[in-house]
């Protein structure tokens, strides 16, 4: 198990504004496969050098087990780390590249060539074994880098967007594979990565960081359907979630958000508590969870549609209130039959359960009670 | 059908030749070497061709030249200061090569790896340029003052004011050698040491932090991360540093004149008495092109010793 508790990182020393990390928790259990997620200088690979032990926090601790390792040596760590760079040694060939550590440790050669030879079974490049990493395509290096990390036989593995380097159709196998070797390896695995996609299908749990703090560490799909703030609502997803400002307004105990487009009933088991009501809110719906209906349902909200566009398996829809009251356009998704078309007027329902409410505040706190 | 055939190939032909460069187009690469090649013509290529031509010649103080064949050669191949001067020139390019390269690669390896990024290893490396920048004239004074045989000189002084030695050291006589050495090596180190030290600090941060997450002992981040990526730098410092060494008279020529007796008299040094003080125009013009030979078979062993094949071929991911 390893703990991070309140790690605070600055660059340079006691100055204030070069922090990188602030008050950092995170607990991540043996064998997990965890994503630092964020989007770029939130802080993630920082985070990562303090777990690896290549930087060291200003202040907090972090614990591998009962073990207080901030002031250990990387290599004593007993970690395997693969970088963005992948960070082959130019000069020697892939297998002294995965032996490397081996006889760093002081393992004879037969052995940790032999060794090497496993390691690269495991990962396919054992016909690759006498190349230089110069002679190599990225995905073989990318291999390389992993088989190295394992082959000490690593508690933690740390990756730093290992797969950032490959092209679109080989990170989805890579992926997998490390997925997979994860699985039969048990070692506890921290990635960082700013893709959304690939740490969300990759991880147990994902840790959502903005300006070097924790906004929500909970597993993918309860990041999706239960976001905490405004901030996870936004980042994740994709076309992003829509957001439209609001009032929360009460009459004969059924409560509504009014926008200036339109008026959005709160379903009674979902209703707001009562200090809630004539404040300011922000009402965000994923564009999945809006739907056509027809004129006949109470819910229906009459929208003009101004731009339609083909996602392939699908149609993404904007649409305007009739009036064009509204500051923003909301985005929807359709099926590819739907016909909708621009400067239709259409009819749309918001899924019940399936909206959020946030409230002004800088964090913009998740006004719904999951229970 | 035979005839089809030729037209589709004279077709073709017409095809390919249809584009021509342009005549302007084709003139300016040479335009712009023009006045370069002229120079090197001057100033490179007449002269070594006259050196040439003179080393076949008695050509001396009387300005008239006979043609004698290869007689200046096998006058060098019987000269009896030749085997001494020939061992001068050895220790002396052997030696400063050696010394000046090891000096080099420990002041690269401690100010851009172990000193990283520290003021002090800024510092440093300026230092060692100095040597390199002041004129010859003025650091040769400099080295003529610190071993000056007198009471004077720098070293006897402070020698005799602790009361190491009474009488004041003759230091040209005793180790002249030493000191021509010294002077030298001074002065090329900063030279090697701007190279090795770039090619060190183009060695990415990651494989440091790899190696430290791998456990790498210092030795093995030298000896297999640092030394390989200074291996054609190396090569390059190597033979044009040694070149140099064995073609270099202008320091020695100061500090001793190639004195005491021949002590510190190098062929290329030998080459340029024999030609400017005795006017044998003809004698050094041959010894001259005996140290291009030398100089030549020098560079020859050494791409051969790096394998120089290997370095203009191709990778696909530059290292
Ligand atoms: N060596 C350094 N010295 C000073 N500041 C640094 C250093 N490295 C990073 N920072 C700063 O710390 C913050 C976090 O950087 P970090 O590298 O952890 O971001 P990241 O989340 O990995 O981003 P990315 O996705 O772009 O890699 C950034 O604001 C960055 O400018
Ligand atoms: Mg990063």
């Amino acid at each position: 198990m390893i703990t991070l508790r309140n790690i605070v990182k600055n660059y340079d020393g006691k100055k204030e504004s070069s922090r990188a990390v602030d008050g950092l928790d995170l607990v991540i259990n043996k064998g997990e496969f965890v994503a630092l997620l964020g989007p770029s200088g939130c802080g993630k690979t920082t985070t990562l050098m303090m777990l690896a032990g290549l930087l060291k926090p200003t202040s907090g601790e972090i614990y591998f087990g009962d073990r207080l390792v901030n002031h250990v040596e990387p290599k004593d760590r007993n970690i395997g780390m693969v970088f963005q760079s992948y960070a082959l040694y130019p000069h020697l060939t892939v297998r002294d590249n995965i032996a490397f550590p081996l006889r760093e440790r002081k393992m004879p050669k037969a052995q940790a060539y032999e060794r090497a030879k496993e390691m690269s079974k495991i990962v396919q490049i054992d016909h690759l074994l006498d190349r230089k990493p110069s002679q190599l395509s990225g995905g073989q290096q990318q291999r390389v880098a992993m088989a190295r990390a394992l082959a000490k036989d690593p508690e933690i593995l740390l990756l730093d967007e290992p797969m950032s380097n490959l092209d679109a159709r080989l990170k989805l196998d890579v992926r997998d594979e490390i997925r997979k070797l994860q699985r039969e390896l048990g070692v506890t695995t921290i990635i960082v990565t700013h893709d959304q996609e690939e740490a969300l299908a990759i991880s147990d749990r994902v840790a959502i960081l903005n300006g070097g703090k924790i906004q929500q560490y909970a597993p993918p799909e309860e990041l999706f359907s239960q976001p905490v703030n405004l901030f996870v609502a936004s980042f994740l997803g994709n076309p992003p979630m829509n957001l439209i400002d609001g009032v929360v307004q009460e009459d004969k105990g059924v409560q509504a958000i009014v926008t200036s487009g339109f008026e959005f009933r709160i379903p009674e088991a979902r209703k707001l508590e009562a200090k809630h009501i004539g404040k300011p809110v922000k009402l965000g719906i994923r564009p999945h969870d809006l739907m056509l209906t027809d004129g006949s349902d109470p819910n229906a909200i009459a929208m003009k549609v101004d731009l339609v566009e083909h996602l392939g398996s699908g149609k993404l829809v904007k649409v305007m209130d009739a009036e064009q009251k509204m500051q923003s356009t909301i985005r929807f998704v359709t099926d590819n039959e739907a016909p909708v078309r621009h400067g239709d007027t259409i009819q749309m329902k918001i899924r019940e359960d399936k909206f959020h409410i946030f409230d002004m505040t800088e964090d913009g706190h998740n006004l719904m009670q999951f229970r | 059908m035979k005839t089809e055939m030729n037209l589709e190939i004279n077709l073709e032909l017409n095809e390919t030749k249809t584009y021509k460069k342009p005549l302007r187009k084709a003139i300016y690469p040479y335009l712009f070497i023009a006045p370069f090649s002229l120079l090197v013509l001057v100033f490179f290529i007449l002269p070594a061709i006259a050196t040439v031509g003179m080393a076949f010649t008695d050509l001396n103080a009387s300005m008239k030249p006979h043609f004698v064949g290869l007689t200046n050669f096998k006058r060098i191949f019987s000269d009896y200061n030749l085997p001494q001067i020939l061992g001068n020139t050895a220790v002396f390019a052997v030696l400063s090569l050696g010394i000046s390269l090891l000096f080099a690669l420990v002041i690269s390896i401690a100010t851009q790896y172990f000193l990283k990024g520290k003021m002090l290893a800024v510092v440093y490396r300026i230092l060692w340029l100095i040597p390199s920048i002041i004129p010859s004239v003025v650091y040769v004074t400099f080295w003529k003052f610190i071993f000056d045989p007198t009471e004077g000189g720098l070293i006897n002084k402070f020698l005799l004011n602790m009361g190491i030695i009474s009488d004041p050291v003759s230091w040209f006589t005793k180790g002249a050698m030493a000191i021509v050495i010294l002077a030298t090596i001074i002065s090329t180190i900063s030279g090697g040491m701007i190279l090795l030290s770039s090619a060190i600090n183009s060695i990415p941060e990651d494989l440091y932090k790899a190696a430290r997450v791998d456990g790498a002992s210092e030795k093995s981040v030298i000896m297999k991360i640092i030394l390989p990526t200074l291996k054609w730098p190396l090569m390059y410092i190597t033979i044009s540093d040694l070149i140099g060494f064995v073609s270099s008279y202008f320091f020695i020529m100061l500090l001793t004149q190639g004195g005491p007796m021949r002590d510190t008299t190098t062929l290329s040094l030998y080459a340029f008495q024999q030609a400017f003080n005795l006017k044998y125009y003809g004698y050094g013009a041959a010894v001259s092109l005996i140290v291009v030979f030398i100089s030549f078979v020098l560079t020859m062993l050494l791409i051969r010793m790096f394998d120089f094949n290997q370095m203009i071929k191709p990778s696909r991911i530059e290292d």
